[in-house]
């Protein structure tokens, strides 16, 4: 698992994962979207749940919710030294998605706390408080 | 009306084996299946010959060869009717028993053992072997790549979105550890016995905030086996049957997406529902229950979402003392995954057994004639249910 962190976006067996992070590193954060038309869907979605045609990435605007999040005390690998936030975001769009609270100095996050996607330089996501 | 349809079980357990429970790296998951087994059929009163079918369950995290089809071979069994594994996570236990009793209704095998074993202690504890990806998000590698580790990291945000929607802390998670505790301090083969004290829960380290070390399960190397039979044939044996007069599985289709709250709405409301509606009663026909509880916060959860509590009322519901010893709905009773031993989906039912034959002791709930078993998977989206009696018929 540590790993695979480390491997370049691109080696990642899920070319729908690398294409997301390749993305987010020139600034565009996606989701998943129903093809023909019905809206964003969350991520685990392989067909779209309303119509069931394909889903395809679509950029969203970066800002959301944060829906939940927890605070790592352990290390796991080399890029996110502990304690590290997970953050649980709710997209304006409506997809929730794990990212890694990029904070600045800030107060500790809340849930309802309105954040924006920061960048992903490294290869992971992170999203500040907006 | 609260009133059950008269019921007659079609099913029942006749035989209950245990391998020794070892936080040392000793034996392999195997032996300790055997050791299991070989309990579950002499506690049960019969010969291995009269065992025609197997089901075997390992933890998800584990290959298959840690507890191959080959352990048929290990405990002598000879021809086979029914031979299985079967994966589904910490529900696995109960869909076994809901399995066997299904085929002996079926007419497809008479006496069937279902054994679950697990070795996860090693030489540096157990931690590695429950640093996995949930795959809460659904990218593969998405979870591992953003530090989102292990079941405890999927939990702790379950934790945190119960706090904001209910305006709880963790005072909650303190009383759902603390009842536990005060159970397994009446059970000899519970781990943990000392009274958990307040100061000594909230010093506890941190696994992922906000889960301390004692809101989580405390991992044993062990087998725990059971024998299913047809209530006809369940008197011949040693021990008191354990009637099985219903099973509910319900497994939840929420999403991480806006408006759904897989968090909270778990897989515990459709087994209920499946499970309540097939015997025709509510939950308050049941005496006690023996919850699937890796982590504190699912005790509080399983309470709210098998119906016992209103959601949100969870907490309140332990600490008022309702599940406690001496409560009017004594849960966990052995002192569950978090104080007496974490064997996945065969810790409930093992005590469950305990609790219905009377040989709980100390522990022994007042009143046993219905109880509710439970186990899950995932964070709590796949869950089987069952109800067990001292009665065949209720
Ligand atoms: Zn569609």
């Amino acid at each position: 698992m540590g790993s695979r962190l480390d491997d370049e976006p691109t080696k990642d067996v899920n070319p729908v994962v690398s294409e997301i992070l390749r993305r987010a590193k020139t600034g565009e954060l996606c989701c998943l979207s129903c093809a023909a038309g019905c809206g964003a869907t969350d991520y685990a979605a392989r067909i779209c749940p309303v119509c069931g045609k394909s889903v395809e990435l679509r950029p969203v605007s970066g800002h959301g919710r944060i829906h939940s999040y927890s605070v790592f005390h352990t290390q796991y690998n080399s890029k996110l030294p502990a304690p590290y936030t997970v953050l649980l975001v709710e997209l304006e769009e409506g997809p929730r998605l794990a990212v890694v609270f990029d904070r600045g100095g800030e107060s500790p996050p809340k849930v309802g706390d309105a954040v924006v996607f920061s960048g992903a330089d490294d290869g992971i996501v992170r999203f500040s408080m907006a | 009306m609260n009133v059950a349809r008269k019921r007659s079980a079609a099913a029942a357990v006749i035989g209950l084996g245990e391998s020794t429970f070892s936080r040392k790296s000793d034996k392999t998951a195997r032996a300790h299946a055997v050791d299991a087994c070989l309990g579950a059929v002499s506690d049960a009163g019969l010969k291995v010959a009269e065992i025609d079918g197997l089901l075997l369950n390992r933890s998800p995290i584990e290959p298959s060869s840690v507890l191959p089809l080959h352990l048929k071979r290990d405990i002598g069994l000879g021809d086979l009717s029914l031979l299985a594994s079967i994966e589904a996570e910490g529900s696995s236990a109960i869909q076994m028993i809901q399995y066997a009793a299904l085929a002996i209704g079926a007419g497809m095998v008479e006496k069937v053992l279902c054994v679950f074993a697990d070795a996860p202690v090693g030489a540096t504890g157990a931690g590695d072997a429950y640093s996995i990806s949930m795959n809460l998000i659904g990218l593969d590698g998405w979870d591992e790549r953003h530090g989102l580790i292990g079941a405890t990291g999927g939990f702790a945000l379950s934790v945190q979105r119960y706090f904001h929607l209910y305006g709880a802390d963790s005072n909650a998670l303190f009383e759902a550890a603390a009842a536990d505790r005060e159970w397994a301090a009446l059970n000899p083969k519970a781990f943990l016995r000392k009274p958990l004290d307040k100061d000594e829960y909230f010093a506890s380290r941190w696994i992922v905030e906000p889960l301390r070390l004692f809101d989580c399960a405390y991992p044993v190397n062990g087998a725990v086996a059971v024998i299913v039979s047809s209530a006809d044939r369940a008197t011949d044996g040693l021990n008191p049957p354990v009637y099985l007069h219903g099973f509910g599985q319900g497994h939840s289709g929420a999403r991480n997406f806006a408006g759904d709250e897989p968090e909270i709405q778990t897989g515990a409301e459709i087994a209920g529902r499946n499970l309540f509606d097939g015997l025709g009663t509510t939950p308050g026909a049941f005496d006690f229950c023996e919850l699937y509880n890796p982590f504190s916060i699912t005790t509080i959860l399983a309470l709210e979402g098998y119906g016992f509590c209103k959601p949100g009322e969870g907490a309140d519901f332990i600490a008022d003392g309702a599940t406690r010893p001496g409560g009017k709905l004594p849960a966990n009773t052995g002192g569950g995954h978090l104080s007496s031993y974490y064997l996945q989906g065969m810790t409930p039912v093992h005590e469950a057994i305990v609790q219905i034959r009377g040989q709980g002791g100390e522990r022994q709930a007042p009143s046993t004639n219905l109880g509710l078993v439970t186990g899950f998977g995932g964070r709590m989206e796949y869950h089987s249910a069952m109800a067990v009696s001292p009665h065949r018929d209720i």
